[in-house]
């Protein structure tokens, strides 16, 4: 058994005409946490696509769990997809069923087991985020905080290797985030599942990770372990950590024309 | 000049890549074993809401088609004393023309629409994307069941708009203005032929099933996932499977006829 789940060599993408990632190389280690930071419109969330095979790189390779997924055949990235799992931003439930069939929808699409263990799978995976009431409600009757938790339960329904957090912090109440870093944490010890963060709370997330890797301007501006990363020296490191305002990195996007100019 | 001709041919470019799409789209759908047992109950719940739910609507415009041929041809055939051939008009005009016609039309704004609809909300709020990384093929959990419930529920609905249709001509002929309906019946039975009339028109659904699904599925599975993507995707369906019943009505007319 290979010692990275996720090992992206090289890899180059872009979109429509836009640089998004130029030659980056990243390892995310087997049973820990590692955290994808970067400001916004770095393309974070294009790198947990690439990863799900959903976009295609122009260039590099990715390899999850020992199988290349950057040219493989839709059959065999469809069965690679069941070792991994996704919490979308939104949450991206079924609206049409309730919590209790959401959660229950991959058990009943990739195994055989009867009603009556799935009911029992659910409802353990439902207890695991603290839902296990709410299991007849509909997504429309969710909170966001709620909705979130709802789809973690679904995306361990079938105990993924790995799951991917797409900004799993933004717009949550403290409480909330709270209980969210907890259970990403408990995940992560309890049932070894390798995790990757992408997000821009940095403090919230730098309290579980193990490794962190800095994107920006299509490059890696810097990784490493979290100690590492909290005493690096590097000035743009040490902006973006502290968010400071005043430091390299720029507020404004570059422009192309001054602007006196555009004035 | 140039610039308009460059823009014809990006136009065209684009036209034909979203043909491509449509027909990988379709392909990936179609292709590989149907798990039965997984996928006969979608098929069935697919088939409630595009066929079962469609008959209110199909029954009533055929009702009030046949009646309204019913009362034009009478009027007209009174005049050369032909009135006997009422049941001839009726029944051949309805079998060959405006039964899979009309039935497509009203297919593409009830449900052709309404899927379209559908998938494009699923797109744009991730659904179908977080199918995708659940290893769930979306073209064989969504659209798969879709378009096999699209074509077996048109040549169904599109017989029933005939059957309908049909009985609302006798309606007017025989019950309302006095033709014997022996021979209304008869005159039916002496022109309408199995396979060329009833054949042609279950040919013709079965086309305009095909294209009409086809059509809403793919604008659906294709459209911008934004809410003004989703609403011009939704007319697009409309309107593209209106004119490809109707070009396509007129070919395959040509050819059978």
């Amino acid at each position: 058994m290979q010692q990275n789940i996720v090992e992206i060599k090289n890899l180059s993408f872009s979109y429509s005409g836009n640089v998004i990632y130029d030659d980056i190389s990243l390892n995310i280690k087997r049973g820990q946490i590692t955290a994808i930071l970067g400001p916004s419109g770095t393309g974070k969330t294009t790198l947990l696509r690439l990863i799900g095979g959903q976009l295609k790189p122009t260039q590099g390779s990715i390899i999850f769990d020992g199988d290349e997924i950057n040219g493989i055949s839709r059959q065999k990235l469809y069965e690679v997809r069941k070792k991994m799992s996704m919490l979308f931003q939104s949450g991206a439930l079924f609206t049409d069923i309730n919590v209790f069939e959401n959660v229950a929808f991959p058990l009943r699409e990739h195994t055989k087991l009867p009603d009556i263990l799935i009911r029992d799978l659910v409802l353990m995976k439902l207890e695991a985020v603290g839902l296990r009431a709410a299991a007849y409600k509909y997504p429309q009757e969710l909170s966001g905080g709620m909705a979130r938790r709802a789809a973690l339960a679904r995306a361990i329904a079938l105990d993924p290797l790995m799951i991917m957090y797409d900004e799993p912090f933004v717009g949550q109440d403290p409480i909330t985030m709270g209980v969210l870093v907890k259970l990403i944490k408990d995940l992560n010890t309890h049932l070894n599942i390798s995790s990757i963060i992408v997000t821009h709370d940095v403090a919230e997330v730098l309290e579980i990770a193990h490794y962190v890797y800095i994107l920006h301007n299509a490059k890696v501006l810097g990784h490493g372990t979290t100690q590492e990363i909290k005493n690096s020296n590097d000035p743009m490191i040490k902006q973006f950590i502290n968010g400071l305002y005043d430091g390299p990195f720029a507020f404004n996007l570059k422009s192309q024309t001054s602007y006196i100019k555009e004035l | 000049m140039l610039n308009f001709i460059g823009s014809l041919g990006n136009y065209a470019i684009g036209k034909i890549a979203s043909l491509g799409r449509a027909t990988i789209m379709l392909y990936h759908a179609l292709i590989g074993k149907p798990n039965f047992k997984k996928h006969f109950g979608l098929l069935v719940a697919q088939i409630y809401f595009i066929g079962v739910l469609s008959i209110i609507i199909i029954i009533v415009s055929g009702l009030f088609i046949g009646m309204v041929l019913g009362l034009q041809g009478f009027n007209i055939l009174k005049d050369f004393m032909a009135t006997g051939s009422l049941g001839q008009l009726v029944s051949l005009a309805i079998i060959r023309e405006l039964g899979p016609v009309v039935t497509a039309l009203l297919y593409a704004g009830r449900a052709g629409s309404a899927l379209t609809a559908e998938i494009g909300q699923l797109k744009a709020s991730e659904q179908l994307s977080s199918m995708e990384m659940m290893g769930v093929d979306p073209l064989r959990r969504i659209i798969s069941p879709r378009f096999w419930a699209g074509v077996i529920s048109m040549p169904l609905l599109s017989m029933m708009f005939c059957l309908v249709g049909i009985y609302g001509g006798k309606l007017v002929g025989v019950d309302w203005l006095g033709l014997d309906e022996g021979v209304y019946f008869s005159g039916m039975q002496s022109s309408v032929l199995l396979v060329d009339d009833i054949g042609a028109m279950v040919v013709k659904a079965f086309v305009f099933a095909i294209a009409c699904t086809w059509i809403a599925l793919f604008n659906g599975y294709d459209c911008k996932p934004t809410s003004s993507g989703i609403s011009k995707a939704t007319t697009a369906t409309v309107v593209q499977s209106s004119l490809a019943v109707l070009g396509l009505d007129f070919v395959l007319t040509a050819l059978m006829f």
